[in-house]
């Protein structure tokens, strides 16, 4: 859906909200769309904002939580053992 | 408020404790010194109490030289309350303790002698009355939460009747009242109408039957994970994944907009809040649970605040972007208060930049299906992140949320 936002004033000041109206434009509907799965299929790229941000969703899991909290301590006692 | 004529016994540190803030719906926020015109003495500041949460703040003030007769100290301080009125009956609804009648009030309780007591309901355009508000006075003689509604004070608000006054014109309902009787409530109340306007219709059983199958399918994935069973969160991986896959994609998109900066992805959050009606919370204030939002997925999930975070409908920014189907920005920086409605994740995690997108339904603009939370606990990055907030920026984040992110979600739980 496409949407057209207008910023919502009050008397004195701009608020800082933001009024959404549906708009008809199928054409930037769909080219968002397909950045959105094209961007899916590029995320696994290393390093890139994507695939990290990516890693942090996934550690909803408790053994996830638990194996994340050992790396950070495998990491600090790494960098202990290192200073 | 203001305090004046503060004097302190001679023992380090200088304290004078506030009385705690406390709001039954909705949360207050934390006070702040006026310094202005010398309202408040030099060296004064604030304090967090025991207790700082969205509905409660005690606070206490500190002197760094002692207040004496010779030299009192005195300070000026405010906050402000965030109380969540409803503009029509489809709002209402949606809150804690609505009421079939539709009566909504604002009370204000005067526990001493005073002066003058002024208070000015201002209404806005859009809210939908059906008769003009009233004016009354009311005891509660077995305490306020035995008994929410108390008893109506009769004679007292026939005294004071023509001290009210509501212009249906410009909507300012105005009491004002020289030495009212101390020990009393006094209220204005009004009554909320059906709105007929498209953007608050009611909605349809079967719209509201896809919002919940969209909360239900992300709490229960969420919920799968958590638990103790592998088979079933094996069964939902995949899933998950694809749900990911788009805020990941979303975090991707906003770093174009930003114009490539590289993000730290630490401090970035993004996460994707539904309205839980299954397992319901109960306010501080009352023993009936009630609907509340809760983050379905979320960059944050190793912290257990950020997991046990849940907002009713009006709370905070993505909750009060759940109410007006509107997208919000909470910015710290911003110096206008009212631009700052927000409840911190913990005492250690708060938004330093946040913005709620609420993922309407294409068919119908009353139908939120989510809030798409993008924000960071960063000020560095807050500071990347701020010219999103620019109309034109608004527009495209918004668009993309709404025709990639919400139509990928639904087409994953086949909606």
């Amino acid at each position: 859906m496409a949407v057209r936002v207008s910023r919502e004033t009050s008397v004195g000041s701009a608020t800082r909200s933001f009024r959404f109206e549906n708009v008809r434009d199928p054409a930037r509907d769909q080219r968002h769309y397909e950045e959105g799965r094209a961007s899916e299929q590029e995320r696994f790229h290393q390093g890139s904002i994507a695939q990290r941000v990516f890693d942090r969703l996934s550690l909803v899991k408790p053994s996830n939580l638990r194996l994340a909290e050992t790396a950070r301590e495998h990491v600090g006692a790494a960098a202990d053992d290192a200073a | 408020m203001t305090y004046r004529g503060i004097v302190l016994p001679p023992r380090r540190p200088y304290v004078f404790n506030l009385p705690a803030a406390e709001v039954q719906s909705g949360h207050t926020t934390p006070f702040e010194l006026i310094w202005r015109d010398g309202r408040t003495t030099e060296g004064a500041s604030l304090h967090d109490g025991k207790v700082v949460g969205p509905m409660k703040v005690e606070m206490y003030v500190q002197f760094r030289d002692r207040p004496t007769n010779n030299n009192p100290a005195g300070f000026a301080m405010r906050a402000w309350d965030w109380n969540v009125y409803s503009m029509n009956m489809e709002e209402y609804r949606q809150k804690q303790n609505w009421r079939e009648d539709g009566r909504d009030c604002a009370e204000k309780y005067i526990p001493e002698s005073w002066q003058r007591f002024a208070m000015v309901v201002q209404f806005p355009p859009h809210i939908i009355l059906t008769n003009n508000p009233f004016f009354a006075v009311y005891d509660y003689p077995e305490g306020e939460s035995s008994d929410p509604d108390g008893i109506r004070n009769d004679e007292l608000t026939e005294t004071y009747r023509h001290c009210f006054s509501y212009s249906p014109f410009f909507r300012p309902a105005l009491l004002l009242i020289e030495r009212p009787a101390a020990g009393h409530s006094y209220r204005i109340s009004w009554l909320l109408g059906e709105s007929d306007a498209k953007v608050a219709s009611a909605l349809m059983p079967l719209q509201r039957q896809r919002q919940r199958a969209f909360a239900r399918a992300l709490l229960g994935m969420r919920r799968a994970l958590e638990g103790d069973d592998p088979a079933k969160a094996e069964a939902t991986r995949q899933l998950a994944e694809d749900v990911y896959s788009v805020l990941a994609s979303v975090a991707e998109h906003v770093q174009k907009l930003v114009g490539g900066t590289p993000l730290d992805p630490s401090s970035l959050e993004i996460s994707l809040m539904v309205l839980d009606e299954e397992q319901l919370k109960k306010p501080v204030t009352g023993d009936k649970a009630y609907p509340c939002l809760r983050i379905a997925a979320g960059t944050h999930f190793s912290d257990p605040d950020y997991r046990d975070l849940s907002l009713f409908v009006g709370d905070g920014n993505a909750g009060r972007a759940w109410k007006r189907r509107v997208a919000r920005i909470f910015d710290p920086a911003d110096k206008n208060p009212k631009n700052r409605i927000y409840v911190p994740v913990s005492k250690s995690l708060s938004h330093r930049f946040l913005m709620s997108l609420p993922l309407i339904d294409r068919e119908s603009d009353a139908l939120v299906f989510g809030i798409l939370n993008i924000g960071t606990f960063d000020t560095a990055q807050a500071e990347i992140l701020r010219p999103l907030a620019g109309d034109a920026e608004m527009e495209k984040i918004a668009n993309y949320a709404q025709s990639y992110a919400l139509q990928r979600l639904m087409e994953l739980f086949k909606l």
